[in-house]
Parts: structure tokens; sequence; C-alpha cells
């Protein structure tokens, strides 16, 4: 038996259409229709079928499930791989190196990823992984801050792709939630290398241990309760980190900027059934009337939802959908007063990161840590600035006193995430900050995890471009403490200065090292052709 | 903590010489210190009490 390939060209709606049946079948689901959305923001140009295709994480379904079943069910899936460019010349038989080499050196600038296509009627969307590139509006950015790299061979050719991974919902098998997880830790496999999971393992991480949690068949194929979500996240390797309340858009932010899967769970005011999506990214949008809070220059997160399809908006509350334009792209549901457009601020009531197990600190505690330190600095600069020039040391006045301007008048933004040591010398040695501080950080000793602050003002801050948002300085605390002693906070940096500790040292630990020609840098951002973390 | 390459006085470029030229001196000497302030310490220990009472009051929830 052989693999047959075939190529078509998306040139027509009509092609688009058939596309869609070839997805879905003749009544695709809203996931399929979303697919195509986004595959019309990659550009993609054509698709090549790949029949038949086995796929891991149908087959574990396939063992788990459909292989007990009375009814036959297909054991081997399809794929299809779509393409920004043409490529059907290259798929011409016969095929030779020098052809195969062709599909290599064009997939490298044209793969927009692929779509397992499961035998599943009502559920034929298997494991897809398209580019997390989610089209901006004006001043806007949007930034898939979970991606990793996946890749998938085409007839000996490696083609890769950087996303998120998506799966849609098989109600036979599971729910909304271990679909969630399936994300989550799909991505920290990918990314980070976890074990890799399927979504019959996660149900049997949480499994049942109450009568409330025990009344589906074939177990957790109904719904999961929070607390079952938490006990296969934990099982699975990972310490689960809960955020509940009103402020759980603002309290997510950093483990979203961090590239941090965050499962977000959201229902209508009355409702104890509701509906989980994993958060993969966030828009950036400039503002009008900027403040302070990092969280305000986010009116939406991305997230990746089961049942309605990849990289969807989920505003920040219904006044950002409607200033934004956003309704295409969001989530809807049914309630009984109608159709709703689900939003954090009104749905989202429940919230849990995929942590690693070797972080020991949460990012609200590292932010207050980090205004302190930044508070006292800055807000006694003047003094500083004195007793500098009384040992006759170099200051840097113009972004001091910017500095000190933005302190006083309440304009300074914080903006705090979890990176490792490499990535954070990564991003440091790549960046913009001038060479004095790259030899002073570069060798110093870290932590594998730590939180950074980052110290903008709202001027330097609030630009919609990638690349122009800069910063006056950062400071870096240990991840690997618990946030209980006082000793966490390793370095701050603010303009023209360096404080560092020593934690070994008995006394004197911080030494101030002074950076001459010292200048503002880029935030960190996940940038998709980046490979920081 | 940095490494042991040496800083201070060192008249040559740091191209030229492979050393660093930076200026360094203790941060108490200009009153600045990286040790977090008891307030801060309480702030966090009162915010992670306010987790666990929001935590405490979430209402059960089921997803599919």
């Amino acid at each position: 038996m052989k693999i047959t390939y075939s190529v078509e060209q998306l040139d027509s709606e009509e092609a688009w259409t058939s596309l869609a049946i070839v997805l879905g079948g003749p009544k695709p689901p809203p996931a399929v229709n979303n697919i195509i959305r986004h595959l019309k923001v990659l550009c993609t140009e054509c698709y090549v079928l790949e029949d038949r295709y086995i796929d891991r994480d149908y087959s574990e379904d396939y063992w788990h499930f459909y292989a007990r079943t009375f009814r036959d069910h297909d054991r081997h899936c399809k794929r299809v791989h779509f393409f920004s460019g043409d490529i059907a010349l290259l798929f011409q038989r016969p095929l030779s190196s020098e052809r195969i080499r062709a599909i290599h050196d064009c997939s490298n600038t044209t793969y927009c990823g692929f779509c397992v296509i499961r035998p599943l009627p009502t559920a034929p969307i298997g494991r897809t992984i398209l580019t997390g590139r989610v089209h901006g509006k004006f001043d806007m950015e949007s930034s898939v801050t979970c991606r990793a790299e996946f890749s998938a061979n085409l007839l000996g050719v490696n083609l890769t792709v950087t996303g998120a991974s998506f799966l849609q919902q098989d109600a036979r098998v599971g729910a909304c939630a271990q679909v969630a997880i399936w994300t989550g830790m799909r991505h920290m496999h990918a990314r980070h290398g976890y074990n890799w999971a399927s979504v019959a393992d996660i149900t049997k991480f949480a499994k049942p241990t109450t009568s409330s949690e025990a009344v589906s068949l074939p177990a957790g194929s109904d719904f999961l309760t929070s607390e079952r979500m938490i006990r296969g996240i934990s099982e699975a390797g990972y310490q689960p980190l809960c955020f509940s309340g009103l402020d759980i858009g603002r309290d997510i932010l950093p483990y979203v900027d961090s590239g941090i899967p965050v499962i977000l769970g959201l229902s209508t005011p009355d409702q104890t059934l509701g509906h989980a999506v994993t958060v993969v990214g966030r828009v950036f949008a400039k503002q009008n009337n900027p403040t302070k809070d990092a969280i305000d220059y986010v009116p939406a997160y991305i997230v990746h939802d089961d049942q309605r399809g990849p990289y969807r908006w989920l505003p920040m509350s219904s006044s950002a959908s409607n200033e934004y334009s956003f309704t295409e792209d969001t989530i809807k549901c049914n309630a009984p007063e109608g159709t709703v457009e689900l939003n954090v601020q009104c749905h989202a009531v429940f919230a849990v990161a995929l942590m690693s197990t070797r972080v020991f600190s949460t990012a609200a505690a590292a932010e207050r840590a980090a205004e302190d330190r930044i508070s006292s600095i800055v807000g006694n600069l003047q003094t500083i600035r004195q007793k500098l020039e009384e040992f006759g040391l170099p200051v840097n006045e113009r972004l001091l006193d910017d500095l000190q301007v933005a302190y006083t008048s309440d304009q300074i933004v914080l903006r705090t995430y979890l990176t490792s040591a490499a990535g954070y010398r990564r991003h440091l040695l790549e960046g913009s900050a001038c060479d004095e501080l790259k030899d002073a950080l570069l060798d110093y000793h870290l932590p594998h995890f730590t939180w950074i602050t980052e110290i903008s003002t709202i001027d330097s801050y609030n630009n919609a471009s990638l690349g122009m948002r800069r910063i006056y300085g950062h400071t870096i605390i240990d991840a690997t403490t618990s946030m209980r002693g006082r000793d966490d906070m390793l370095a701050l940096h603010i303009p023209g200065l360096l404080v560092t500790r020593d934690i070994n040292a008995l006394e004197d630990k911080d030494k101030l090292d002074i950076i001459e020609n010292d200048r503002l840098y880029e935030c960190r951002e996940k940038r998709l052709n980046s490979h920081s973390v | 903590m940095a490494s042991s390459q040496p800083r201070g006085g060192n008249p040559g470029s740091q191209e030229d010489t492979g050393v660093s030229k930076r200026k360094t001196i203790s941060a108490s000497k200009v009153d600045v210190t990286l040790t977090i302030s008891d307030t801060a310490v309480q702030n966090i220990e009162k915010s992670q009490e306010k987790t666990i009472k929001a935590a405490q009051q979430t209402r059960k929830f089921a997803w599919r």
C-alpha cells in the first residue's frame, strides 16, 4: 500500500469550500471554519493531502476507546499540509533527490503547518499546528507566547512550523478540560522537553476520587471538575498554580508573557458547567490614555478553544471588544439570553498555570518585591546622585532625570515574567542594551529560573510596535526561593547603575557597578522567529 | 555573583586588555541595598492570604 499525495490550489472560494469539506466533512464544525480563517491570515496558497497517516495522539485514543467499541473505526488518519506558495510543480512524478531538495528549500519559507484529520465524523480535527502568526490591527501587536517548533515529515523532508498545538474535542473520550490541558502540556513537551501526554493519559492522571466526580463513562469523558484538572496537571509532573477572583486577567498576564500555558475556565453567570480554553498569547494595544498598569495595554488574550478553533481572541472586557472590533475572532456561546461573546472580565472564573516544579515563588510576590526596591532606590535618587558625585563617579543625568520625573508623577510601568538563566542571557545578548551592561550581566551567576521585572515609563512603553517598547532597567529575582526571605533580589539595573548581590558573601553583599554610556533597551518579546525562552 | 574578572583601575580598554574598566563600589556607600523591606515582605504575606481567601470562596465548577 502506498501513501497518496494530492496537491490542491486555494485560488478561489470554491477551493476553500472544498478544503473545509476535506477537513470537516459536508457540515464543517466551527473549529474548521476558524482554521480556514487562520489559513487565510497566513496567506495559504495550496495544500497537500497525505492519505494515510498514523497519528500518535489518535492511536492512543484508538487504543483506549475506539478499538474496544463494537462498531468499526478506522485506525488511520489523513494529514493536510499547508503552504503559502505554489508547490504543485514540486510534487510532479518522478520524485528525485533534486525535487525533494526543492520541496525542502521551498518549505522553509512557505510551510504554514498541518492538520491531522481523524476518521471521526463528529470530531475530525486531530492534532493541528499552524503558524502562530495572528493578524494585527492598527496600533496593535499580537504575540503567541506559547509557541514551539514542531516538525512534520513529508516524503522524507522535515518541515518545521512554529505555533501552538490545537485539537478538537472528541466528546466520547474527553471534555474540553482535557484538551485544554493537552494543549498546554504539548507546548511544554515541544518547548521544554516535558513528558509527552495524550488526552487519554490526562484523563487517567485526573482520575475521579469523589462520588460527584465519578458520574460519567468512560470516566472523565463528560466533564472534569477544577479539582480533577488540578490533580491531572499535578500527576503529570507540573505544579498547578490556580487563580480565582475578580483579577484573573491581571493575575495571569505575567505567566502568559512568560510563555507558560494557562488554562482558563469561562462560565456565564449562574452556571456551574463552564468551558475551558488555553491561553497561548496576548494582544498589545497602544493606549490613547495610557496608564501605569501593564494589563491596561492588553485588550485581549489569544486562546485555543477546542470547540471553536485555534488562535481565537478573548477580549479583556466587553468594552475592549467594541473598541477594537474583535467581533469575528472572538468566542461566542449560547446562553438563555441569546448569543453571548465571552470576555475575561465577565466570564473568567478560574485559571490554572502549568508551572515547573523548580519554581518556588509567584509573579505577584516577585513584582511586589521589585516594586519595593525600585521605589526605595528611584525615590531616593537625589541623595544617591549627590553621593556618586562626591565619589567622583559619573551619573547618567538625562535618563535618570526621565526616570525620576516618571516616578514622581506615578508613571512607571512594571512588567514581570519568568525566564531561565539561558533565556535571560540570550535576550540580553541579542538585545540593544549597551555593551557595558552586557559585560556586567552576561557572566552573572543565576539560578535556573528568575523573575524579571522590566522598568519602563508610560512614554517608553506605550508603543504598538514590537521593537519600539523600551525599558530603563530591570530587576532580577531568584524564582527558586519562597519569597519569604529578604535576600531574593539578585540585581537591579537603572540607567548608569547596576546593583548586584553576592548571596554567599557574609557582609557587604551588594555591589554597585557604574555603567557608562548606558541607554534604553528593548523589552523582551517572544517573536515568532525567536527561540529565546 | 559575578565572575572573578578584575574590575576597576585599569586604564586600558576592554578590547585591548580583556579586563573590564568598570568602576565598582560597595552599594552601601551610596545607601543602596537589594534587601527587601519588612513592609514588602508583609505585603507579600497579606496578598497571599487574600489569594487563599479568594480561592476558598470560589464556586465549584466543572468544565466540558
